[in-house]
């Protein structure tokens, strides 16, 4: 069965060629033009992931995500414009689980929407990130068998990335996340730990390709 | 205004000087002489009456000459009436020695008697002096202040001030400082313009000298940084007084030179916000409207080239692309039409038919919009001096607005009368939201906050550059006037 994929958007062009690309990319689509719209397709079809422009005429796509999230954990995937910087990361730290700018190649948006699609983040002890294994329960990380020393902050920032590769994760996110939620504006802090685990993890750490930088949004693992 | 930051703001209204009151001048002296020998030819001239009504005919001279000259003038009176008497009335007769002791008392207390009504008098006068000089100086202060507050230029409040410094003064000049050379508006000695750039370099009145001394003939008066006041030399005895109502005078001037100075900053500062608020417009607009297609192109674009795609899907693309990137040069036609008009090229008129570019700009509309659908009800129309380019543009951004954000029918008719030849384009629709109707009747060119695209700002100001005007009555109507 094809996955079924919600486009919310206000442009009538913009659903017209996502239609024909997602068709052809192998899902199927239902649009809606107006948050109430997506909500109601949200309940009539069971999608199995939207796509969300912030840009909506009758609500915000913020207030749209925060509903969605009270009763569901569809996969949300925003577009935002350039000049929507702020709302794209609050989107996300409302719930969103990735974002996609404006204008955007149609490869972009299908990497996405096969990450956010794919099965729920990984759970158990053994995770992985490139050729690194996490094991969580043990709290060891090696790389080719051999064993990499890091700090227990360290560790939970990795197995944080860890456990949805390909997927954003916001400052916020990350900071709330193994710092704990007083902490969620120290930004600066957290780059100097993604610094010291690039330098631990990454072959070359001034070019990471295990961690990698959202510029002003937060940080991705590596797509699997 | 706080008294601690401006202690001499308000200087005081002239008062009566202090001290003795000015001395007699010559007419009072004469004037009083002339009434003694009057007193002392009415004496003579009636019958002989009893002795002692002599001396109440001299006093009403002094009281006279008191009343109508003032202090000083009534005193001397008083000493020639005395004399007078002695002279005339007094035995030895046509001598000024007494010969009985009862003819001095008398003497001496009708000096007494005529000195004190004198004094009274002459005070009485002098106070009415100064309060009809006080009546005036408050007239011409309150008469300025009206002007000053109904003032709306600097030129204005200068006139005004001018006006009634030449009342107070008797005489006025201004003197303004350009590129730091001081220029006076009225042919000036060199002494009275070094006078007048003192007065500015140090922010203070630059007083006359006092008659026979070197120096300028005009006191200046500071009233701005760059501006000073300047009257004659004050004589007389009203001198001190008039003084201080100019300095009240000057500091009026400058408050309202002030006021004006403020209040043309806030100006500048407003057209600055808004100016930059119309930018920000047109910038949302353009990042929306620009990105948008943009989007789509891209987005058509890529899944074209990297997606396996049914034929009919791949024609839909390519047909999204087109639309799209016609959209984007109808944009950018716009956005260079706005730009054009802003920077308001004069007009270049040929004789054209309202009707010809209305079917020509119907016509463009169809080929642009699939299945756009316009009603043309055209009347005859008498030619027009325009540019025929520039109103296409704006009847097409008409119609765009009306197929794009009205509702079907979209009907366009042209009428003429009343000096004007007009275009309406109706739809079935409810018109444009309050703000863009107010936006229309408003003198922006740019966009309304919250207006998509600068199709009606590009109409709003081609109407305009053509002499014509855009205007909302139920339908957008574009007004041109007749030629002459």
């Amino acid at each position: 069965m094809r996955p079924l994929i919600l486009i919310v958007d206000d442009e009538a062009q913009i659903l017209r060629f996502l239609g024909h690309a997602l068709a052809a990319a192998g899902y199927d689509s239902c649009t809606a033009t107006t948050g109430a719209e997506a909500l109601a397709q949200v309940a009539a079809r069971k999608p199995d992931l939207m796509i969300l422009d912030l840009g909506l005429p009758d609500t915000d796509g913020k207030a749209v995500i925060e509903t969605l999230r009270q009763t569901s954990a569809l996969p949300v995937i925003v577009l935002s414009a350039r000049d929507q910087e702020m709302e794209k990361i609050m989107a996300l730290d409302l719930g969103a689980d990735d974002f996609v700018a404006k204008p955007f190649a149609i490869g972009e948006l299908l990497a996405r929407l096969r990450v956010c699609l794919r099965a729920a983040p990984a759970q158990g002890n053994r995770l992985r990130l490139g050729p690194l294994v996490i094991d969580a329960a043990a709290h060891e990380v090696t790389r080719d068998g051999v064993a990499l020393h890091l700090t227990p902050k360290e560790f939970d920032l990795l197995a944080a990335l860890a456990e949805s590769p390909g997927r954003v994760l916001t400052h916020r996110q990350l900071l709330s996340r193994v710092w704990g939620p007083a902490h969620v504006e120290d930004v600066p802090y957290l780059r100097v730990f993604i610094g010291q685990l690039r330098a631990k993890v990454e072959e070359n750490p001034s070019a990471p390709t295990l961690i990698l930088t959202e510029p002003g949004v937060g940080y991705r693992g590596a797509p699997g | 205004m706080d008294p601690d930051t401006s202690p001499s703001s308000a200087p005081p209204l002239p008062r009566d000087v202090p001290g003795l009151p000015p001395l007699p001048d010559g007419i009072g002296l004469l004037a009083s002489a002339g009434l003694i020998a009057l007193a002392a030819g009415l004496v003579q001239a009636l019958p002989p009456g009893p002795e002692p009504a002599r001396p109440l005919f001299f006093l009403v001279a002094v009281l006279v000459a008191a009343v109508t000259f003032g202090f000083w003038t009534g005193l001397s009176a008083a000493i020639g009436a005395f004399a007078a008497l002695n002279f005339l009335y007094t035995a030895p007769l046509y001598t000024f020695h007494i010969a009985r002791a009862q003819d001095f008392y008398v003497l001496v207390i009708f000096l007494l008697v005529a000195g004190l009504a004198g004094l009274l008098a002459g005070r009485l006068h002098d106070r009415a002096e100064a309060a009809r000089a006080r009546a005036e100086a408050l007239e011409v202060l309150g008469a300025l202040s009206a002007e000053l507050g109904l003032a709306e230029t600097r030129g204005a409040a200068l006139a005004a001030a001018r006006g009634q410094l030449q009342r107070l003064g008797g005489g006025a000049v201004s003197v303004a400082l350009q590129d730091g050379v001081p220029v006076a508006d009225a042919a000036l000695l060199d002494t009275d313009l070094a006078a007048a750039e003192r007065a500015l370099r140090n922010q203070r009145p630059e007083p006359a000298p006092a008659p026979g001394w070197p120096g300028a003939r005009f006191s200046f008066l500071p009233v701005a940084p760059d501006l000073a006041l300047g009257h004659p030399r004050l004589d007389g005895r009203e001198g001190p007084r008039r003084a201080l109502a100019i300095t009240a005078l000057a500091e009026q001037t400058r408050l309202a030179l002030q006021r004006l100075d403020y209040a043309e900053k806030a100006r500048q500062e407003r057209l600055r916000a808004e100016t930059e608020a119309t930018r920000s417009a047109v910038l949302t607009s353009l990042s929306h409207d620009l990105r948008t297609p943009l989007a789509t192109i891209l987005g058509a674009a890529s899944a074209l080239r990297e997606l396996d795609m049914a034929p009919e899907a791949r024609a839909d693309l390519l047909a999204a692309i087109e639309e799209e990137a016609g959209r984007m040069n109808r944009h950018v036609t716009n956005l260079l039409q706005l730009t054009r008009l802003e920077l308001a090229t004069p007009m270049r008129p040929a004789w054209v038919d309202l009707n010809d570019i209305a079917e020509a700009a119907v016509a463009r509309a169809r080929r642009a919009f699939k299945g756009a659908e316009v009603a043309l009800d055209l009347a005859p129309l008498p030619m027009i001096r325009a540019e025929g380019a520039l109103l296409e543009q704006a009847v097409f951004n008409l119609i765009d607005n009306a197929l794009h954000h009205g509702r079907a029918p979209v009907r366009l008719a042209t009428r003429a009368g009343q000096g004007a030849v007009t275009l309406t384009l109706r739809d079935g629709g409810d018109g444009p939201p309050q703000a863009i109707r107010a936006w229309l009747d408003g003198p922006d060119l740019r966009p309304a906050p919250g207006q998509r695209g600068l199709g009606l700002a590009v109409a709003k100001g081609i109407a305009r550059h053509q002499s014509g005007r855009l205007t909302w009555d139920g339908g957008f109507t574009l007004s041109l006037p007749e030629a002459p």
